[in-house]
């Protein structure tokens, strides 16, 4: 499993070491850069950078559980951006923040498997979308780099 | 490439077309000298040569005094694209489809709120769910939530019985676009949606009332309903997540077929469709059903806001709280412009037509214009303009949506914190009640541009004119 997020009883970020995850803010977005030298990692530093923007307490988070995920699309950077709009959509709709993800396909246009996260009563719609703008994910950097504007 | 408009006149700059590569009209940017400066401070004109590249646009890219980098699009901006060979970009409207403004007058004076005011704002805060986006206080049934995707504000007064029918007139396009298709909605968005009607949301969303602090022009005040020292309450919130989803979705579906159009675009946010075509149709129909939603959204929480002032202050919610006016800034209309039926975005833009578009207005605003509202931030004015018939000819029929983000939302949480904020507003005279202090951090007052500066380019531009200027007395944040 591929975890980076922060709960009550957090997991250890198994990632961290191989990765990093910048936040570049814009004047009304949020850019994610996010380098891995393993391209799932790339897609649970991400997920990870998206929970720490869904909550203000993590302190608060309820028990981690997962959710199945199967996802297409056109390339690897835009399964990216669905990952991550995923994630938006079950923090909206169930109150779960994905924070890493347990792949058991991942190819360039598919990831299937499951997100792995948490329950949190105030998990903050605060992030729209993630967009296509300067939408990018290519072998570079520590392995994987990875580029990506949120929609704040 | 740096780019650098040059002077038109005193408030407007002009990116000419052969500034950029693919550019098919010039970009305008509406802003003084000072202002344009923050402008070129980030990547905001960068955006607007991008929109300048459309297929079908006419005119101008165009930008207002409150723009900032977006993504795709610029917010503050407006670009009109032709029916015949245009496109429509999803982009071009953002993910809050319809967010906007709403604007109530209440039948009291601040002076005489005193300790009431404390009750209100309690009351609001229960009664108008903020924050979250789980559990607004209405679930709609598969029927209800077609009903409000394709009838808006009518519908969530007839049928679901949240306000007034007088309501109705004073809102832009009657608070329903045409051609909503509630098949064109995902179920996905309709799931975000479901439980969402009358909430605010998070980001920069909320619920302000205020002081009419002072009048400026007094006929339009008069016709707007809107006196010194009465109170007001601004509602800002749109299509919350359905119409986020409903941006996704078509952002998705129309990415990869940009080739097969033959558009090539700078920036794939700026994912577009012909208008003409049907993924173009599609969406058009989707974005006005996500439109409706966000009226009806804003007219559910009017009628929270009325219940909860006849709470608190007693007599008829209906005399006791009137709307003023409902405005979109996150949209695209076809309207009718230099003779031609044309397709007008506005992202972060609100329509502001003048006295000579006055047949398409209520028999009651049509000799003064149309009612703008400029919310600024906590602790700072918002204002109430008119649309002046300058905004024909130099912005199709727009101006401003607000002050403008002038600092992020990081660099705005170093400076304070949440708690510190909620001080200095309470000390200020602002009463609060915000369900996140991050949130509250985030949307700090100096954190946007001074919206005293933006307003009175406008006014200067010809496009709107100021009538009153609002100050906050009490503030409901996500």
């Amino acid at each position: 499993m591929l975890a980076t997020g922060g709960s009550c009883a957090p997991e250890p970020r198994i990632g961290k070491l191989a990765g990093m995850v910048e936040l570049v803010d814009h004047t009304g977005e949020l850019e994610m850069r996010v380098e891995h030298e393993e391209l799932a990692g790339v897609y649970a530093e991400a997920l990870g950078a998206l929970a720490a923007e869904l909550v203000d307490a993590p302190g608060e988070a309820g028990s981690r559980g997962r959710r199945p995920v199967d996802l297409r699309a056109s390339g690897r950077d835009t399964l990216l951006a669905e990952l991550l709009n995923e994630a938006i959509y079950l923090a909206e709709v169930a109150g779960f923040v994905a924070d890493g993800l347990e792949p058991e396909v991942l190819e360039e246009t598919r990831v299937a498997g499951a997100l792995v996260g948490y329950d949190h009563p105030g998990a903050r719609p605060v992030v729209k979308a993630a967009t296509f703008h300067g939408l990018a994910l290519a072998p570079g950097g520590r392995g994987w780099r990875a580029s990506v504007v949120l929609d704040v | 490439m740096s780019l650098s408009p040059h002077r038109i006149d005193e408030v407007t700059w002009e990116l000419p077309a052969a500034s950029r590569p693919g550019m098919r009209v010039p970009a305008r940017v509406i802003a003084d000298a000072e202002l344009l400066e923050a402008i070129r401070g980030d990547g905001s004109l960068d955006q607007l040569a991008n929109v300048a590249t459309l297929p079908g646009i006419v005119g101008f890219a165009i930008a207002m005094p409150d723009i900032h980098q977006g993504y795709g699009f610029p917010v503050g901006a407006v670009a009109a694209t032709r029916l015949d060979d245009g496109v429509v970009s999803p982009g071009g409207v953002g993910y809050d489809i319809n967010c906007g403004v709403r604007l109530l007058a209440l039948d009291v004076g601040a002076g005489e709120l005193g300790r009431s005011l404390g009750r209100l704002m309690d009351e609001l805060a229960r009664a108008v769910p903020s924050g979250t986006g789980r559990g607004g206080r209405l679930e709609l049934s598969d029927a209800d939530l077609d009903g409000v995707l394709a009838g808006g504000a009518p519908f969530a007064v007839r049928a679901l019985g949240l306000g007034e029918e007088a309501d109705l007139a004073l809102a832009e396009s009657g608070g329903r676009l045409p051609g909503a298709d509630p098949s064109r909605v995902s179920a996905r968005a309709k799931e975000r949606g479901r439980d969402q009607l009358g909430t605010i949301g998070s980001g920069n969303h909320f619920l302000e009332l205020q002081r009419v602090e002072r009048i400026e022009d007094a006929a339009a005040a008069a016709a707007f309903g809107l006196r010194e020292g009465q109170v007001t309450a601004l509602i800002h919130t749109g299509s919350r997540g359905l119409g986020h989803q409903v941006c996704t979705d078509y952002v998705r579906l129309m990415e990869p077929r940009l080739a097969g159009w033959g558009i090539d675009l700078p920036d794939r946010q700026l994912a577009c469709a012909p208008l003409a075509s049907p993924e173009g149709r599609d969406y058009l129909a989707a974005m006005a059903a996500a439109a409706n939603f966000a009226w009806a959204n804003r007219q559910a929480i009017a009628h929270r806001v009325r219940q909860a002032a006849a709470r608190v202050l007693g007599g008829d919610g209906a005399s006791l709280v009137r709307p003023v006016y409902d405005v979109a800034h996150n949209v695209a209309k076809v309207e009718r412009h230099g003779g031609a039926e044309l397709c007008v975005h506005r992202k972060g833009a609100t329509r502001a037509f003048g006295p000579g578009r006055g047949g398409e207005l209520p028999p009651a605003l049509a000799a003064v214009g149309q009612p703008v509202f400029i919310p600024g931030s906590m602790g700072t004015a918002s204002w109430v303009l008119r649309g002046a018939d300058g905004s024909g000819e130099r912005s199709f029929g727009s101006a401003c949506h607000g002050a403008g983000r002038r600092l992020s939302r990081t660099q705005a949480r170093k400076q304070v914190t949440g708690a510190e904020l909620r001080r200095r507003l309470e000390e200020g005279g602002v009463t609060v009640r915000a369900a996140s202090a991050r949130g509250l951090a985030e949307e700090a007052p100096f954190a946007y541009k001074d919206v005293d500066r933006v307003v009175d380019v406008v006014d200067r531009a010809g496009i709107a004119a100021r009538v009153a200027r609002l100050v906050p007395i009490g503030v409901v944040k996500g």
